[in-house]
Order: structure tokens, then sequence, then C-alpha cells
């Protein structure tokens, strides 16, 4: 009886890993054909754990990329966005460029050779002899997790110049980051120094991830659907289905209309007054970063170029002229090249395209689409051929 | 709760092991239909509890009397009448957009007013016996794998399960392999097949497509979708009701090789098409009107109420109505059509595809400007369309071969692969499928009627 009951466990337990390779098996078959497009595939799990910044790219990582649209994507050996070349050799003749910053500079929804970086290479390869234009971007980054990854890749990639781009207030608004619980957030002390709190690097999952355990996890998607699958699912919690609609109405009340944003107001006001406690620490704050950068480019020879994309469309004009004015004196102080990314993108657009056209894919809203990335390409290429093909 | 959420394979997995405990299976089905439904809210179950009281409170007299009886359909028609079509009626017939909006009618009103309707209607015909116990009453109507969206259950099919249940405890031999398999058919037609052509589908009705191609695409994406979404719901709900003991009628017939409309119907949501015969139909009259517009007339007025059961628009309206003609057209045509088989089922599939317009689309001037660009010459631009239609194809090559395995033969196989290795990979396939996580909040299609 016991036997009997033991048997037909185990023969269970068997048919249950039996249902693991075929399902490993069918998500494979399914992205090896061009089925991948439409049916339900293992969104690639591209992050880590790392000690500076909390959480970066993983080396070496291939796979499909499926929210808001479906892509494939790769990462390098220095654990940034391919360019849709894996062999990268440093080549001590060739001139070397960084852009740096978050999701949209990342750009997981198109494929490697369409991102508006690997697109600015192909045009600048086309035009200047050993050129490399690398991606740098990280979704959800910060001022301080894009200057201590500057510092990085200034000296890993030897770059010769370094295009931040952001938005004013990601900068204001970020620069420090001090949500509490185990969620990571970055302060900076006042001569520069970037810490991780010490709850988010003593939590549970920070420790797992950074311990065999973690390897081990990490190796196993790296090798199988199944464990991507369920890291993914891990991650938006087995209950999942129960948030959908919470999610969905959070995200419809989140819609902008045409007016200022408050973030942009809060921001513009920020960065134009100097009178109260919190603007003048935010300004002694940015001035802290621009000066870590300006250290960083009198220390390699890199030249760094502070690219601004702002949401002030609909804002007060006297605002966001005193905080333009303000945003431009602390780049100058600290020896940092301001351009206006945005103001350039507008000379560059297509005719019947707007600003709103370069975003989303299926929905009006989200990362940039394929035209975005053309536009951001030839706005760039074109600024950088401009000044700095003699240098 | 939803068939396809990952809590909703824990909850199972809970009410099946409860029910095997000898004594408390029906205790167990009649708790876990009542927290099943919980989900939905406090107000939808307050409604179907009072609909059961008052229609089990009835049934006792409408044999009896024939002003309680059209009170008690009345009272039943005029439930749904208020709750799914006041806004309809009430805003000079205004239409409710169901695909873009969310679920705010009474979850499954439409389903099991319809069943209690058909109750009452078979207790005064003499063709079913009364429930008289409230608990099995309440299993009758509210047992879950069929309370959302159906099938239409008839007291017939199932009130004898129920007895037994109650009387001995004995439920019917289950083979666990063949639950398990309608099961995980069910969830690869949801997950893998609907929700993937969903995106596509929206797309396509959310923005007017530009060419004849793209509109074609749209809506045999459209076609496919609603076909694995419907079926699949309705394997789940079988193998789920498999599972524990209660067999439920099946409602899905490899629609899409019909050869009439008349036949389409005999295999497309079959338990519904059945009500509207037995109740509707027939009562009017029937094949036995004489006179093709007097039969044109009985047909329209049963499709169109047919169509608009499913909602509140114009557009079910015209879908509805469109299907009556459509039958009395092959009706008429039958000599020509019965030679040649190959001609009407590809009418049939042609027919069925170009009406999905009509319910898809979110009002009438969409549907009816969608239709005029499927009919206007275009370019042919194949480069981004090839791998839809090349997928088109493998559906229906999916859709064809699910003959060979829904049947007798497939039954025997299952009986046969009754063994818990079996049951650990329909398990394990089941709960990896679950897994995936959804980017889109999909519920099923049917859930909306």
């Amino acid at each position: 009886m016991l036997f009997r009951a033991f048997k037909k466990t185990c023969l269970f337990c068997c048919g249950l890993i039996c249902a693991a390779f075929l399902f490993e098996a069918v998500l494979r078959c399914i992205e090896l054909t061009p089925a991948w497009k439409t049916l339900p595939v293992a969104e690639v799990s591209l992050y880590g754990p790392d000690a500076k910044t909390a959480y970066t790219h993983r080396k070496n990582v291939k796979g499909i990329w499926t929210t808001e649209n479906r892509a494939k994507i790769s990462t390098n050996e220095f654990a940034i966005r391919s360019n849709g070349r894996h062999n990268f050799i440093k080549n001590p003749d060739a001139k070397n460029i960084g852009i740096i910053g978050n999701s949209i500079i990342e750009a997981l929804q198109v494929a490697d050779i369409d991102t508006f970086v690997s697109q600015t290479e192909e045009i600048l390869r086309s035009r200047i002899n050993s050129i490399n234009v690398h991606n740098l971007g990280l979704s959800g980054t910060t001022p301080v997790i894009e200057l201590e990854r500057s510092k990085y890749f200034t000296e890993l990639l030897d770059l010769d110049t370094l295009i931040i781009i952001n938005s004013p207030a990601n900068l204001t608004h970020r620069i420090e980051y001090s949500q509490g619980g185990s969620l990571p957030f970055y302060t900076m002390d006042e001569i520069g120094n970037i810490r991780i709190n010490r709850k988010y690097l003593k939590s549970r999952g920070y420790k797992i991830r950074t311990s065999i355990i973690g390897d081990a996890f990490y190796f196993l998607m790296n090798h199988s659907k199944l464990f991507t699958v369920l890291n993914n699912r891990m991650n938006r919690g087995l209950l999942d289905e129960l948030q959908i609609n919470k999610v969905q109405q959070t995200a419809h009340s989140s819609e902008n209309t045409n007016t200022c944003p408050n973030e942009a107001i809060e921001s513009l006001k920020i960065l134009s007054q100097t009178q109260d406690n919190n603007s003048q620490r935010t300004h002694a704050l940015i001035n802290h970063l621009l000066g870590q950068y300006s250290a960083l480019q009198n220390r390699t020879g890199v030249k760094i170029i502070y690219a601004f994309y702002d949401n002030w469309k609909s804002c007060p004009k006297t605002l966001t002229q005193s905080a333009h004015t303000a945003l431009i004196a602390m780049l100058e102080n600290n020896n940092i090249e301001y351009y206006d990314l945005k103001s350039d993108l507008k000379s560059h657009l297509p005719p019947n395209i707007t600003l709103q056209d370069l975003r989303g894919f299926a929905s009006p809203k989200g990362h940039l689409n394929y035209t975005g990335h053309q536009v951001f390409s030839s706005t760039l290429s074109n600024y950088i051929i401009n000044n700095y093909s003699n240098e | 709760m939803r068939f396809d959420a990952l809590y909703f394979l824990f909850f199972f997995a809970i009410v099946y092991g409860l029910s095997k405990i000898p004594r408390i299976g029906p205790a167990v089905y009649i708790l876990a239909s009542f927290l099943f439904y919980i989900v939905a809210g406090w107000q939808d179950l307050a409604l179907i509890i009072t609909m059961i009281i008052f229609n089990y409170g009835a049934s006792f007299y409408v044999s009896r009397s024939k002003i309680v009886f059209s009170t008690t359909v009345a009272i039943n028609l005029a439930t749904l009448l208020y709750f799914k079509y006041s806004s309809f009626l009430g805003s000079s017939l205004g239409a409710n957009e169901i695909f873009n909006t969310q679920i705010i009618i009474p979850l499954g009103i439409s389903f099991y007013v319809f069943q209690m309707i058909a109750y009452q209607v078979d207790i005064v015909r003499g063709t079913c016996r009364q429930i008289t116990s409230f608990p099995r009453f309440y299993l009758f109507v509210a047992f879950f794998p069929q309370l959302i969206a159906g099938p239409i259950v008839r007291a017939n099919d199932i009130s004898n399960q129920i007895n037994r249940l109650f009387k001995k405890g004995q439920r019917n031999n289950t083979i666990i392999s063949l639950g398990l398999g309608l099961c995980l058919l069910g969830l690869v037609k949801k997950v893998i097949l609907s929700d993937s052509l969903a995106p596509i589908v929206d797309t396509n009705f959310s923005i007017m497509p530009d060419t004849a191609l793209a509109a074609w695409q749209g809506i045999l994406t459209f076609t496919f979708q609603i076909y694995y979404d419907f079926s699949g719901y309705s394997d789940i709900a079988l193998g789920l009701g498999y599972l524990l003991g209660i067999r439920l009628p099946i409602n899905f017939k490899q629609p899409y090789l019909a050869k009439s409309p008349q036949e389409f119907w005999q295999r497309w949501h079959i338990t519904l098409s059945q009500w509207v015969r037995d109740y509707l139909y027939i009562p009017l009259g029937g094949n036995k009107i004489k006179g093709p517009i007097k039969q044109l007339t009985a047909l329209i007025l049963v499709m169109t109420l047919m169509g608009l059961w499913h909602g509140a628009n114009w557009t079910f309206a015209a879908w509805g109505a469109s299907w009556g003609v459509a039958i009395l057209l092959w009706r008429i045509g039958a000599p020509f059509f019965n030679k040649r088989p190959l001609v009407s089922w590809l009418g049939t599939l042609l027919v069925t595809v170009i009406l999905w317009v009509f319910f898809r689309a979110p009002n009438m001037g969409f549907a009816l400007d969608y239709l005029q660009i499927m009919f206007t010459p275009s370019t042919l631009n194949m480069n981004n369309l090839s791998w839809i239609w090349s997928g088109m194809i493998v559906l229906g090559g999916l859709h064809l071969l699910e003959g060979r395995y829904y049947n007798l033969k497939g039954i025997k196989l299952m009986k046969k692969i009754n063994q818990p290795f079996c049951w650990g990979i329909l398990i394990g396939l089941c709960f990896t499928i679950l897994l995936l996580p959804k980017a889109l909040d999909n519920p099923f299609i049917y859930f909306r009627f």
C-alpha cells in the first residue's frame, strides 16, 4: 500500500519534470520561429545586483523584450546594450562616445541595431573613421547612478566624449532619492560620495541575489526559459491577476493633459529660486554632482556634454527662462557643455511629425518608437559632426 | 474569479482536495461556488442569490398557475433588461461599447437568467423534474465552472448528477486525465492563442485600418480570437466539471467547418442556440411557419434577439439580424448548396467572418466604414503582414485538427493514459502556462455578456 503510494508520487513528480521540459521546449520553439512576435515568450531578465548602483545589466544576456513592443535584445561583455556586435575590441586609435541616461536611451523596445545609439554610430562611421558609440542607458536610473556609471565606463571604455541625456525634473527630483524601506535609494554627501542605503544592501532579496543561490539562479535564467518565466512571475507576484485592475486605474489617472505637469512646476521652482532651504540644498547637490563630472573630465580628458530634454512645453515662460539660465550657469561654473536637445530635435523633425509622435508603439505614450530613434540619431549625429568632427 | 489566473489554480486545488473528503462534497461545491462569485463583488452576489431564491420559490407554483409562470418569466427578463439594457434603452437607444470599457453588468447575468427561465418553462412543460431542495437548486444555477459564461445548462442535464451527489455522495466516474486534458486545452486556447491575438485585434479596431488587406487581417484575427477565447473557456468549464464529477454539455464543435449558417449555429455556442430554438423559435412556429416573408420575419426577430443577448448595442442587433437573413438565404439556395459542399463551406465561412465585423466594432458607423475598407481594392503590401497571414493558416490548421482529438477516440486515449505520470504532465503544463505573466488585462470575452 505504502509502496504503491510512493510509486504513484514518484510517477507524478516525473510527470511534472517532463512538463517542465516540454514547456521549455515549446518556449524555445516559439523563439526560433516568427511566432515570437505574437505568442507568449519568456521576457529576458537583463538585470543583476551591483554593489555601487544596486542593480545593473548583466553581461552577455540575450533574449526577447516583450513590454510595450517586442524586440530581440542583448548585452555585451561590458554589461551594456549591444549595438548588434558582441565582439567589441578596444582600439586605442578609435574615438569612443558614450551616451548615458534612463530607459529612453536603454531602448529595450527596439532591436539592438534599431536603437538611436546604434544608428548614431552607423551615421558617424560613414563620416568619421573608427568611431564607437556606446549605449550606457539603464532603466530607472537616477543622476547619482548615472555619475557612478559614467565614472566606471569612462575608464573602462576610454571614452572621449560622454553625452548625458537627462530631464531637469530628473535632476532636481531624483538627485536625492530617499524613499524608505528596502527599495534602493541613494544619497550623496557633501564631498560627493554616493551611498546606497544600508537597509537595501541588508535586505533578504539583495543578499540572496549576491549569494551562491543568486549566482545559480542567474545561471539557470541564462540557460532556461522556464526559470526566466518563473523569475518574471515572482517579480510581478504570484497573485498578479488580482492587481491588474489597480495598475490600470493608476496608469489611467496619471495620463497628462495639456497643462504644465506638477513635477515640472516643482522642478522649475527649485531651479529658478535660491531662497528656500529645499532649493538651496538641491542646488548644492547638483553643484556637487556637476563638480564630480568636472573632476572626471579633468582626470580622464573625456568631454562631457549635458543634454537636456525637458517637459516644460506648457509651463510659465518666466519660470522656464530663469530655470534655463540657472541650469546653464551651473554647468558653465563646472566647465560642462550644455546641449538643448529638445530644441535641436524640433529642428530635425520630419514634416507632419510632432515630438509626441516619436513616442509609443500601439499606444500614444511610452518609449521612443522607430521614428523616434531615427530622429534622435539624425539629431545627435548632426550635433556631434558639427561640433566635434575636428577633434 | 478567472480560470486563466494562477490564484484560481490554487483555489481549485483546495476545492478538489476537500471534495474528496467523504460526505462533505456537496457542501464544498456550494461553498466554492459562493466564494468563486464573491470576487465579482457583493452587489453581484446579492443579485444572484436573490434571483436564485425567487426562482426556487416560484418553481413550486409555476405549473399550477399561468399567472405565476408569466410573472416569474417576466421578472427574470425584467431583471436582465434592467441590469443589461437600461442604459441602452434609457439613453434614447444609445449603445454600450463593451470591448473598450470595464465590465459593468452583473457577472454572468445573461447566462444564469436564461438558465432559470429554461428551468421554469421545462417544469411547466413537464419535461424536467422540479428540484425541491434549495442547496441542490443553488448548485444547479451557481455551480462555479459554468456560472459566468456557460454552457447554459438545462435541469435535465445535471439535476440527476446533483441528486446522486447529495444522496449517496456519488460522483460520475472521473477520468482525471480527461478533465485535466480539457483544462489544458482550454488554457492553451485562451492564454497562448487568444490572448496573443488580442493586441492585434485591439489595434485594428481602435484605429481604422487603411488598406483592405489590413482590414481582412484584423477581422480574421478576431475570428480566431473569439473562437479560441470562448471555446477555451468552455473547455476549461467542461474539464473542471469533469474533475468534480459533473458532466456539462459541449458548447462547440469546430464551428468554422460548418457548411451552412444553420449548421454554424449547431456548432457555435450550442447551448445558447438550443435555448433560442427551444424557448423562442419553436414557440413562434419554428420551421412550420409558411411563406418566406413570415419565415424571414420570424428568423430575423429571433436572431436579432439572440444578437442583443450578447450586448446592448445596435451592432449586435445587426449581427443577429444578418445571421437571420443568411440562414434564410441558405434555405432558399439549398438545392444549389447541397450539391456544392465546398462552395457552401466557403460561403458560410465568408459570411461568418464578415458578420464578425458587427460583433467587434464599437458602433454601427465604425462597422460600416470597416466593411467598406474591406471591399475597397488596394495595393497588396505583404511585407509586414506575411507572418500574420502564415499565423492565420496555422490557426486554421489547429481548428481543423481539433476534430481529431475532440472525439470518442480522444476520450478512450485519455482513459488509457489515466495514470499519475500523465496527471503530472498535465498539471505541470497547466501550472507553467498560468505562470506566464499577463501584460494586459484580457478577461474572457464572454464575461462581458
